[in-house]
């Protein structure tokens, strides 16, 4: 049996950094070519490809997996389980990898190719939940697994744990306030779990109280925008608080893969769908708040690149 | 025909929380047009304003992408299962039963110079996935021989069973050797027909 008695994760970024340090202080990009031209609008967004594991579900992952360590909730003869539509899992994946633990997911069979191929080459078991019922099938696939053995599992359960927000309370919200040294005005961001919106939010609102939080959610419950959900047909996440954001925008998968093209074209970066969710919300949230002649630092969070979706078929229309 | 529709649980409001919906159509144009028409709150969800479907939903018809099988004009016959998923699917990959359907007809019965596919022999061709292998898929072929109790059939099965499972993303293959219905010879093509002086 591996050692397991825990090190310490590794503080920073320097040379030695493991997995965790690597983790958050991702650079906050400038979007030129969506804010209105002329208007003393700006957008940026939080590069959360940046992250080791590829997205900004490293963060909330590492915290669950740590504080299931302090507490005493996770041990070595566990085995780590949760359901996720992708990023999580690879986040969980990497970690379980560099800390030793067996992992088992429960995953939508509809996730990209790419994905699979990133868990199955991190060694993850992966168990795939029904394609037509999405993250809702994986959640209850997730749930049954663990009701018929809960000693053998660790089941951070990302939908309802409240390290997964925290995450976001105690590092990107200070992060983004720190980058723009206060002036943001709007926070605008995807929801899936909803852990980003509302630990950045509540950061946000405790610093200043007129930041308007904007959530941002697919305009369907049938949708392309992996990792998001349509909370009005879904399981609402216990972290999820639907009333917290000032308000919701909609967005279509059609306009999310514009806005993908267009940041791929325009500005060299390479995004992935709910990045493109979040920049066309920003952009309508951007055109509104110009026409009423007033200066804003819009700020929303990329949750992940393009890599996972070069496969798609939208890169090909226009 | 009728077939059979499987509606995604993210529409099920609009179908009176059918999972299933039986609709007449000879094609996936037809079937789904008829879906539409019975639900139209389903519409938007479904077809883009050009009228096509959109661009990021997958449509299965018995677990084969349609795209690989003539897309919107994809013939569907009696108890087909047409399936809607949501593109995030990717499915690039999938093996199309065109593609089995073309090696198999690189395989011979040793006493006959026409392929096995050219003779009829071969009755249905099913793929499915593989749950524990996300990437691959099953195929199950059924297939019968010109002579019931044909010395060659264990040595036919186990050749071509070998080469269906050396096709990309096959993790399974399974060939049965059926005698119902029994083979005629008004199965074969007309190549087959043409090159055994039969025509």
């Amino acid at each position: 049996m591996k050692d397991r008695t825990k090190r310490s994760p590794a503080r920073g970024r320097g040379p030695g950094a493991d997995f965790f340090g690597l983790i958050g202080r991702t650079p906050l990009i400038a979007l030129g070519k969506f804010s209105p031209p002329g208007s003393k609008v700006r957008i940026l967004a939080k590069a959360e490809w940046q992250n080791p594991g590829g997205s900004v579900k490293d963060r909330a992952a590492a915290r669950m997996i740590l504080e299931g360590e302090r507490t005493g909730k996770l041990t070595p003869d566990k085995t780590i389980l949760d359901a996720t539509s992708g990023n999580t899992g690879i986040a969980y994946a990497c970690i379980a990898a560099a800390r030793g633990y067996r992992l088992k997911l429960c995953v939508p069979a509809n996730i990209s190719p790419e994905r699979k191929h990133i868990l199955a080459a991190l060694g993850a078991e992966v168990i795939y939940t029904s394609a037509l019922e999405g993250s809702d099938g994986a959640i209850r696939g997730a749930a049954k697994i663990f009701d018929q053995d809960p000693g053998r599992y660790f089941f951070p359960n990302q939908y309802g744990n409240d390290n997964n927000w925290r995450a976001h309370y105690h590092a990107t919200g200070p992060e983004i306030w720190k980058d723009t040294r206060g002036k943001i005005t709007h926070f605008i961001a995807t929801v899936g779990t909803g852990g980003t919106l509302m630990g950045v939010g509540r950061f946000l609102k405790e610093k200043n109280r007129k930041i308007r939080v904007i959530a941002v959610e697919p305009d369907s419950p049938f949708h392309g925008l992996e990792g998001m959900k349509h909370m009005a047909s879904s399981i609402v996440p216990k972290i999820y608080d639907r009333s917290f954001p000032d308000e919701t925008l909609f967005v279509s998968t059609e306009a999310a893969h514009e806005a993908v093209r267009r940041a791929a074209r325009q500005e060299g970066f390479l995004i992935g769908l709910s990045s493109g969710a979040a920049l066309a919300a920003a952009e309508t949230l951007a055109r509104r708040v110009d026409s009423e002649k007033k200066p804003a630092l819009i700020v929303t969070v990329f949750p992940d690149g393009a890599d996972k979706y070069l496969t798609e078929r939208f890169w090909k229309e226009d | 025909m009728p077939v059979t529709i499987l509606i995604p649980t993210a529409l099920r409001a609009h179908t009176r929380q059918q999972s299933a919906v039986t609709v007449d159509g000879r094609t996936v144009q037809e079937a789904l047009d008829r879906l539409v028409a019975d639900y139209p709150d389903l519409k938007p969800h479904l077809v883009a304003e050009s009228g096509k479907i959109r661009s990021f939903i997958n449509v299965f018809v018995n677990e084969d992408d349609i795209r690989q099988k003539g897309d919107m004009k994809a013939p569907v016959k009696n108890g087909d299962e047409i399936s809607i998923v949501p593109s995030i699917a990717g499915g690039a990959e999938a093996v199309s039963k065109d593609k089995v359907m073309d090696l198999l007809s690189t395989c011979y019965d040793p006493e006959i110079p026409v392929n096995i596919v050219d003779l009829g022999l071969i009755y249905e061709v099913n793929i499915s996935p593989l749950p524990d292998q996300p990437e691959k898929s099953k195929v199950h072929v059924k297939m019968s021989l010109t002579a019931p109790g044909c010395p060659e059939a264990p040595k036919m099965q186990a050749e071509t069973e070998a080469k269906v499972s050396a096709m990309d993303g096959v993790g399974a293959a399974q060939v049965e050797i059926v005698w119902e219905p029994q083979w005629t010879p008004d199965r074969m093509s007309d190549a087959a027909r043409l090159e055994l002086g039969m025509a």
